[in-house]
């Protein structure tokens, strides 16, 4: 049933016990009196009459006054304000304290009621004294009575009423903007105690007078015989009207105790079953359980303390729910920063191999440079000295040459002189063949001459053996000069090669002499790099041994951090596993309004 | 009959010695240009012309048929009554007797109208009849 | 020896050889096309070259490797040395020096003769 299903008449609801209370009470107390109390003749109707004028406007002034109490309260329940929080809240304040207004206003009419009744009653009835004063003194017993009972019939409606208001209100709220009771549990058992013992204890009393003093009346009015009956009726009598008033008072006070209790039970009974419904882990939503004093003091802190929990359950869950998702997450973040340790430990551990391997080549390296070092020193020596030999190669070249164009001349001029030589023997080869023909022609005249020719033939056979001579001397002389020619030509030719040589020579010891110039520049340029290679070798092989041994710290770190990350990772699963324990735990907060 | 040693002139053709009748070499000269003459034997080496004469030149190693390539220095120009010719010669010796009764050297060809061998001082020799070589060379046309 | 008159001869040469063919004895100087008789072939040596010249003699030709007129009016011819009579069938019919050489002077009719016996040969 929602709030607005349930306010029409809720008012009216409200107040209603007050009025049948307070009227049931006047008419019980007037009862008391009219039983109690020996009336004028015709005094009675006139009580009664004035009861009932002065009972109802009484009763009507006391509900004309609360509902003034109770205005916000019958706005909403007219429908003539909206349900807003403030209108809520203001009618909640209006209902919580109406059973403690209405018993105050209770106990007001009463007391105005009866000072009324016997006023007016001993005005127009010229009742005796006696009898205002014991209309006034029952009044007095009667009022508060039926306004404690009033009260806690109110009381009952009253708590409803402000659950009902306080419905899906953060309990929080109404109790911050609400006052805190002035009334507490105690002082309202003490005055309970005191209206509901003492004053039937009181018209015990008095009933008790009362039926004595007529008992003495009835002893002595009647006749002596029947004395004895008599009293025994009356003492029946007074049995029977003494029972009904213990009855009465009786049922009265445990009516008023019962509901008492209820009004303090009933909260604390909600406020345990809720707190056990929390105890068992079922989480309802935090609702204001009415109470009056220090167990509304209780309800409301109870109400907070169950609002908090709620929220901070919520709060707790969601944290669990984040809680458990960032262990898994860190759970897996540091499995892989394991793993990621784990490769960057065999990384670097390959890198230190790497390192150390670099450093170990830096040092071959470094000794390598110093045997290129040497070796371009013995190279650089060896062009030095290649060029000084190379140089006089050249020198020497040069001599050949220079010798060679001597003796190209020289065989230029021989060749020359042994042309003119050849020439001169052609000559005389020319001359002493045509001697030898001559001389043949006059051998053969002389011989066809016969005798006479004799020695014209013996003088030209002379002469053609001379002849003959110079041709065979001059045939030695042209196979010398042939020789000579073929000397000369073999000369010239091996000059010519010679010189051919010398020139191909002098190129080749030219480009020697470049070559090993360019040898000597490189090695000495090899050298120099060399040095700058053993310098940087022997920097780098520095900075490598410092890299290598950084290497081995930073492996280490690597492998306490693999350590420290399988260390945290175990962390990680406890945490997960506490995670789950706790989310198991909050779980068992089930939202019953999720 | 019976004939005393008469002159010769002995002259070296490619190292064989032949020699001529003295009286019928009329001349040494030096081989000068010849000139080849259509239709003649491979012996005749060709002509020259020589104080107003066409002379033909023979070859002797050609005409032996043992032909030797050598560079002739001389020819021997030999007269007869029928005409003249020229021997190829690579040296002449000289003048040398030579006995009359010789035994030829061949029946046939050419060698039939040589005889020997003659000894001279410059070895032996064979002595060419010039009449009879120059009617045989004359008929083989 | 009777020494002969020429008027006008053919100069040929013929490899190194040399040849006269009076003029009176040749028809025309023409250029080598078809058939010819090769005067090589008269001097022992193996057939000439391709380019030459031809003589038409007698309806028939001469091939040599080159051909010079002379006009000369009277050329004194030098008789055939009797070792050489009838040589070539009887073409040679003496001598004429010219130029400062001797050259043969050859009867065309002869040797065309002469050489169509080699041939036959």
């Amino acid at each position: 049933m929602t709030l607005g299903q349930w306010l029409p008449n809720r008012a009216r609801w409200l107040i209603i016990p007050s009025t049948l209370g307070n009227g049931l009470g006047a008419l019980l107390a007037a009862q008391y009196v009219a039983a109690t109390f020996t009336f004028p003749q015709g005094a009675l109707g006139t009580f009664w009459i004035l009861v009932a004028v002065i009972g109802t406007a009484g009763v009507g002034v006391a509900e004309a006054l609360s509902a003034r109490h109770l205005r916000t309260f019958r706005g909403l329940c007219a429908g003539s304000l909206p349900t807003s929080d403030e209108n809520r809240l203001r009618a909640l304040d209006e209902v919580r304290q109406f059973p403690e207004h209405i018993g105050r206003l209770g106990v007001r009419s009463w007391l105005g009621a009866v000072v009324a009744l016997a006023l007016s009653f001993w005005l127009v009835a010229d009742a005796p004294a006696s009898l205002v004063v014991r209309i006034v003194v029952m009044g007095a017993l009667f009022g508060p009575m039926a306004a404690v009972v009033v009260g806690l019939l109110v009381g009952q409606r009253a708590h409803e009423a402000v659950e009902r208001l306080a419905e899906g209100m953060s309990p929080e709220d109404i109790v911050s903007s609400l006052r805190v009771p002035r009334v507490s549990v105690r002082s309202r058992l003490v005055l309970f105690t005191l209206v509901m013992v003492a004053l039937p204890s009181l018209v015990v009393i008095d009933v008790t007078r009362a039926l004595g003093a007529d008992t003495v009346e009835t002893w002595l009015s009647a006749p002596e015989e029947g004395r004895e009956a008599a009293v025994a009726a009356a003492q029946r009598l007074v049995v029977l009207k003494t029972g009904l008033l213990i009855a009465f008072a009786t049922a009265m006070a445990t009516l008023a105790a019962a509901l008492g209790g209820s009004l303090v039970t009933g909260p604390l009974q909600r406020i345990a079953d809720d707190a056990s419904s929390l105890a068992s882990g079922r989480l309802v939503r935090a609702q204001l359980i009415a109470g009056d004093g220090e167990v509304w003091l209780i309800s409301n802190v109870f109400s907070r303390l169950e609002e908090r929990l709620v929220s901070m359950v919520g709060r707790l869950a969601s944290a669990t729910r984040r809680l458990a998702k960032a262990a898994s997450s860190l759970r897996r973040a540091s499995e892989d920063s394991e793993s990621g340790a784990a490769d960057q430990a065999a990384a670097l551990n390959q890198t230190s191999a790497t390192t150390e391997e670099l450093a170990q080549s830096a040092r071959q390296i470094a000794s390598s440079a110093g045997s290129v070092q040497e070796l371009s020193r013995k190279t650089l020596e060896a062009a030095d000295s290649g060029l000084a030999s190379a140089e006089a190669f050249r020198a020497a070249i040069e001599r050949m040459r220079q010798d060679n164009r001597s003796i190209a001349a020289a065989v230029d001029r021989l060749t020359g002189r042994v042309q003119q030589i050849g020439r001169i023997v052609d000559v005389i080869n020319t001359v002493a063949d045509r001697s030898d023909l001559l001389a043949l022609s006059a051998e053969l005249e002389g011989t066809r001459a016969g005798e006479v020719g004799r020695g014209f033939s013996l003088v030209a056979s002379e002469m053609r053996r001379l002849a003959e001579n110079v041709l065979e001397s001059t045939a030695e002389v042209e196979e010398l000069i042939t020789e000579i020619r073929t000397a000369t030509r073999q000369t010239s030719d091996a000059t010519e090669r010679a010189r051919a040589l010398t020139e191909s020579s002098t190129a080749l010891a030219d480009e020697v002499a470049r070559a090993l110039t360019s040898v000597a520049q490189s090695a000495r340029q090899t050298s120099d790099a060399v040095r700058t290679i053993s310098l940087a070798t022997q920097q780098q092989q520095t900075g490598t041994d410092q890299l290598a041994e950084a290497m081995a710290d930073i492996l280490g770190i690597t492998q306490q951090s693999l350590a420290t990350t399988r260390q945290l990772t175990a962390a990680n699963e406890r945490l997960q596993r506490l995670s789950s324990v706790l989310a198991e735990v909050v779980s068992r907060f089930q939202r019953q309004d999720a | 009959m019976s004939e005393g040693p008469r002159g010769h002139l002995v002259f070296a053709c490619a190292g064989s010695l032949y020699a001529v009748p003295a009286e019928r070499a009329s001349e040494v000269v030096n081989l000068p240009a010849l000139t080849r003459v259509p239709g003649a034997a491979p012996h005749l080496l060709g002509v020259f012309a020589h104080r107003g004469e066409v002379l033909p030149v023979i070859d002797l190693t050609r005409l032996i048929g043992k032909p030797v390539e050598e560079r002739f220095k001389r020819v021997v120009v030999v007269r007869v009554a029928r005409g003249a010719m020229a021997f190829t010669a690579t040296r002449v010796i000289g003048v040398n007797p030579i006995p009359g009764a010789l035994p030829r050297l061949g029946e046939t060809g050419a060698l039939a109208f040589m005889s020997g061998p003659a000894t001279v001082p410059a070895g032996e020799c064979a002595a060419i009849d010039p009449e009879g070589l120059l009617e045989y060379l004359s008929r083989g046309r | 020896m009777p020494r002969g008159l020429v008027e006008g001869v053919v100069l040929c040469r013929v490899g190194e050889a040399r040849l006269a063919v009076p003029c009176g004895e040749v028809d025309a100087i023409a250029p080598l096309d078809g058939p010819a008789w090769d005067v090589g072939l008269a001097f022992g040596s193996a057939a000439g070259a391709v380019e030459g010249k031809a003589l038409q003699c007698f309806g028939q030709l001469l091939r040599v490797d080159s051909v010079d007129v002379l006009t000369t009016p009277e050329l004194t011819v030098l008789p055939v040395p009797s070792l050489l009579t009838g040589v070539a069938d009887g073409a040679l019919t003496g001598f004429v020096e010219l130029l400062g050489a001797l050259w043969p002077l050859v009867s065309a009719g002869h040797l065309l003769e002469h050489l169509r016996r080699r041939a036959e040969a």
